[in-house]
């Protein structure tokens, strides 16, 4: 496999970003994978994650317009490039693979 | 809602502007922004500013705060074409400024010049006895002397057995030697082309070498004394004797013993930071060694000196323990306490009776130092009054500088860089000047110094790091605060910070004149002290004696006596076993039938001693011809001895004079005399008479002609004792030896004081020469409106003689104190008088009225046309 590595914290990022078709930016970003995940995120966990993604050519980013919650300073708005979106494809059809090879997939826990 | 009630804590906000790089703050704060406004609606405000505060700490991390790498390449700090700019600059600047250059330059040159004598003096002085190898590991044996009734005298010297002993029976001892110096025995050695007396002869054991380190050039320590007929020498006395060739198995006639010794070794000469010199060593241990004169087992003369290498890790109240009991086991009757002296102790702290040297003392050690700082400060002082001063004339600079697009940091790197060019321009200079005048100086001091060894390299790098740091301190105040001007601000206005006195340069000059004026106070003081010392009545006349030292056993005595009395100068001739000025002999004495006794330094003399020397009777009458009886029965005692010795009526009291049995009858009590420095008080004394210690003839002559006078008893002594040469010494000269290091510290210490003044003065000059042309408009100004020359005059000085008062009433009480605490050296001393302030301080005020006073004038008589046309 010759893709660039990615964590699994990354991936769920640009998942995000993909899914919030160029509104994604940092806070709104957060505030959706804790929805989604129920974990919590702390916002520096989300920007690093997008600077190492940045930094790989998975996503781009533009300067956005400025709201004033935000103190009139604007925002950062990330977009995937083709090069991620090429990455998550990948990452699917090797898990798909992977679970249409397991002989029988899981039974629901309350079988007797 | 009113949105200003919910804002996120500012001070969070404060330290990510500061930290984060500026490419990724915008959005990062503007995301915070936003998350906290969802969280007030959330959670309510309380807990979103918590929120807040752990987010945004989340971003204190190397990744955010690492600066983005400007696309465009930056100026570097140092480029070689501006480095030349800069020194051009600076020399200009100098070149410009000369009285500026000169002060600074010559201030920090002499203070450093100053400051590393004083540095070579101190560290010479600390090595003492450290060139012998792990000279922490030797000590040595001392004693306090007791008397029966408790009273104690601290003595260097040791019996001879006690070494042997030690040797023997402690175990923690690597090596010990015994050290049997001449006792001012005089040898007289003759070889075909040459005669002369020597006195650095020391009787040592062979182990000597094991506890020291004296590097041979010819020979080693294993072959150094295989026979009693051993010598050692040194360098200097092996050219003297045997010229360039190598001495090794010849013979060298030393006249004890019975004749020859042959040299087995070259020793290099004893280096000046020893406590001890010597120039021949020969064994101990002799050819003809009668039992009962047997060194090793001889618990009853005092006149060896012990030294002992201890093992490693030996603690010494563990040794002095063992030493003590030892000396119970041997000698339970012995009262004295023996303890040990680190080797590297002795030359500043040990002050015993009987050293083998002249010690110097800790306290001139303490007070040069702190002197050698306060000049280096009062030079530093100076060094930064000027520089800030100054360094607002260079506004304009900075401002042309920055607009031609200089940045703050290489500003900085060029004051920085000029001061400390200055500075270091200064080190080189001083040090110059010192490897020049260092021969100069090591005859005035007495010592070795050069700079072209080890310590002395390193002495002058200290000079240069000091040199460097005063010069970053000076250039830091321009390089801070210059290079923080606002190029159009500076360029545009006329107003230029730093023309008056800022509070920090009214505390250096303050500080500068206390110091001065201390170290003036301390120099009065000393100088008064020495001077007193030199000239006090001792009790004695000194005055117009030849003393012949070389008397000792000589059989014709009484006929030199008669013939030198025949001669037409010659008023008195006497005989004595001591020098007055010299350590005397001491025993215990006592009261026949008291059981206290009393530690009494005594002389034998004949019986014109005393009236030779004018010792003033004050009761009874002194030795005469016409008692015979004297010789063997009678005693002469000073007040001070018929005091201890509790003698209500002296005359006729008996004395025993060795606690053995040596009873005489006290005929007379003689007027206390000081026999030693103005250091120490007044001991008790005593006179005994006899022929046979006498060793030094002293002669008093009379008239102006001393050297026709010394010319006739030459030519007799000649004539009588033509096998011994002829040797003498003024008494008074011998006495004024005493005082040599007090009035070397005087002279030092009154010269480094001028140097303290000039430097301060030269301070003071140059800072008021400055802020007066600073305040020309000023002046002019009060001018036109109608003040006279004498008010301008007035101000212009009351701005530093204020200064310098206050320095002088803080300066005096701290001066009262220190002298003070000086003075208690001396049991003789003058009394702190209140002109000795006065002087110092009208000195001071004198000072900077004379620097102030001519420039102010100056400035007051200018026409105000003149310096306000300008505007």
């Amino acid at each position: 496999m010759n893709r660039t590595y990615l964590g699994e914290f990354e991936e769920i990022v640009l998942l995000t970003v993909a899914v919030m078709y160029g509104q994604a930016y940092g806070v709104v970003l957060m505030h959706e994978i804790a929805e989604q995940t129920g974990r919590s995120v702390k916002l520096n966990q989300v920007h690093s994650a997008l600077q190492r993604l940045e930094e790989k050519g998975m996503v781009k980013s533009e300067v956005g317009g400025a709201t004033s919650e935000r103190g009139g300073r604007r925002k950062r708005l990330y977009t995937v490039t083709t090069h991620g979106e090429r990455t998550l494809q990948q990452i699917k059809e090797v898990r798909e693979s992977f679970w249409a090879k397991l002989a029988n997939s899981f039974k629901p826990a309350i079988g007797l | 809602m009113n949105k200003t009630d919910h804002s996120p804590p500012s001070s969070a906000d404060k330290l990510l502007q500061r930290l984060l790089a500026p490419h990724l703050l915008e959005t990062i704060l503007g995301d915070l922004h936003e998350d906290f406004a969802y969280n007030v609606k959330r959670l309510g405000e309380k807990r979103a500013r918590l929120l807040y505060w752990r987010q945004a700490l989340g971003f204190v991390k190397p990744r955010y705060i690492r600066r983005n790498r400007s696309q465009y390449p930056s100026t570097p700090l140092i480029v070689p074409g501006m480095l030349i700019n800069y020194f051009k600059i600076a020399f200009r600047n100098l070149l410009r400024h000369k009285l500026y250059g000169f002060i600074n330059v010559g201030g920090l040159g002499l203070s450093l010049f100053c400051a590393l004598l004083i540095g070579f003096w101190v560290r010479d002085e600390l090595s003492y006895d450290r060139f012998h190898r792990d000279p922490e590991r030797i000590y040595r044996i001392v004693k306090d002397f007791v008397t029966i009734d408790g009273s104690r005298t601290p003595d260097a010297t040791t019996p001879s057995a006690l070494g042997a002993a030690l040797q023997k029976d402690i175990p923690e001892i690597e090596s010990v030697t015994r050290i049997f110096p001449g006792w001012n025995q005089k040898f007289l050695i003759r070889q075909p082309d040459a005669q002369f007396y020597e006195e650095g002869v020391y009787r040592v054991d062979d182990s000597f070498f094991d506890v020291f380190t004296f590097p041979f050039v010819a020979g080693n320590k294993q072959s150094a004394f295989p026979s009693p007929k051993s010598v050692v020498l040194t360098e200097t006395m092996a050219r003297k004797y045997f010229g360039p060739e190598n001495p090794v198995g010849k013979r060298l006639n030393l006249r004890i013993d019975g004749g020859d010794f042959i040299v087995t070794g070259v020793l290099k000469d004893v280096p000046g930071n020893s406590h001890f010199h010597f120039d021949f060593l020969i064994p101990l241990r002799r050819a003809d060694t009668s039992p009962d004169m047997n060194p090793d087992t001889d618990w009853a003369s005092y006149t060896f000196y012990t030294y002992a290498k201890l093992k490693p890790n030996t603690s010494t109240d563990a040794f002095t323990a063992k030493l003590r009991s030892l000396v119970r086991k041997y000698q339970p009757e012995n009262r004295n306490i023996f303890y040990v002296q680190a080797l590297t102790d002795i030359h500043l702290n040990s002050k015993l009776k009987w050293e083998l040297g002249q010690n110097s003392d800790n306290s001139y050690v303490r007070i040069l130092s702190f002197i050698g700082l306060f000049i280096l400060v009062i030079a530093g002082i100076n060094y930064v009054n000027l520089a800030t001063a100054r360094s607002s004339q260079r506004a304009r600079e900075v401002g042309v500088r920055k607009a031609a697009g200089a940045f703050r940091r290489s500003l900085m790197v060029q004051f920085l860089g000029e001061s400390m060019v200055v500075s270091i321009l200064a080190a080189v200079l001083a040090i110059g000047a010192l490897a020049l005048s260092l021969p100069y100086f090591s005859d005035v001091l007495e010592k070795e110094l050069t700079v072209w060894n080890r310590p002395g390299l390193q002495n002058c790098l200290v000079a240069l790091a000091i040199a460097a740091v005063t010069g970053l301190l000076a250039g830091l105040y321009p390089a801070l605060f210059l290079s923080s001007f606002q190029p159009a601000q500076v360029l545009k206005s006329q107003k230029i910070p730093g023309a008056r006195l800022s509070w920090l340069r009214q505390g250096l000059v303050t500080f500068q004149f206390w110091a001065s004026v201390l170290l003036m106070i301390g120099s009065i003081v000393v100088t008064r002290q020495i001077n007193f010392l030199k000239t006090a009545p001792l009790g004695f006349d000194k005055e117009q004696i030849i003393t012949l030292p070389n008397i000792g056993g000589l059989k014709n005595l009484d006929a030199l006596r008669g013939e030198l009395l025949g001669l037409k100068d010659v008023v008195k001739v006497g005989a004595s076993s001591g020098v007055f000025g010299e350590s005397n002999q001491a025993n215990g004495m006592a009261k026949k039938g008291a059981d206290q006794a009393v530690v009494i330094n005594f002389m034998v003399v004949d019986n014109d001693f005393l009236q030779t020397l004018d010792v003033r009777v004050k009761q009874g009458r002194l030795f005469s011809a016409g008692f015979p009886s004297d010789s063997t029965a009678s005693l002469l005692i000073n007040e001070t001895a018929a005091r201890q010795l509790d003698l209500h009526q002296p005359l006729g009291t008996v004395v025993d004079t060795d606690l053995m049995g040596d009873y005489r009858t006290v005929v007379g009590v003689v007027k206390d005399f000081h026999f030693t420095s103005l250091h120490n008080s007044i001991k008790p004394f005593a006179f005994v008479v006899g022929s046979q210690n006498l060793s030094n003839l002293f002669i008093k002559v009379r008239g102006n002609d001393m050297k026709a006078s010394l010319a006739e008893i030459e030519r007799k002594w000649k004539e009588l004792v033509p096998q011994r040469p002829f040797t003498y010494f003024f008494l008074d000269e011998n006495f004024a030896a005493l005082h040599r290091s007090d009035e070397l510290f005087q002279r030092v210490v009154s010269g480094l004081t001028i140097m303290a003044l000039c430097i301060s003065g030269l301070g003071l000059f140059a800072l008021a020469s400055f802020t007066t042309e600073r305040r020309t408009k000023e002046i002019g100004v009060r001018k036109v409106m109608g003040a006279s020359v004498g008010g301008i005059v007035l101000l212009l000085l009351g701005d530093f003689l204020k200064l310098v008062l206050i320095a002088v009433v803080i300066a005096c009480p701290v001066a009262w104190y220190i002298m003070n605490y000086w003075l208690q050296n001396f049991a003789y001393k003058i009394d702190m008088e209140w002109w000795f302030f006065a002087l110092a301080g009208a000195l001071s005020v004198m000072i900077a009225f004379s620097t102030v006073c001519l420039q102010s004038i100056k400035a007051a008589l200018m026409n105000p046309v003149k310096s306000l046309r300008s505007e």
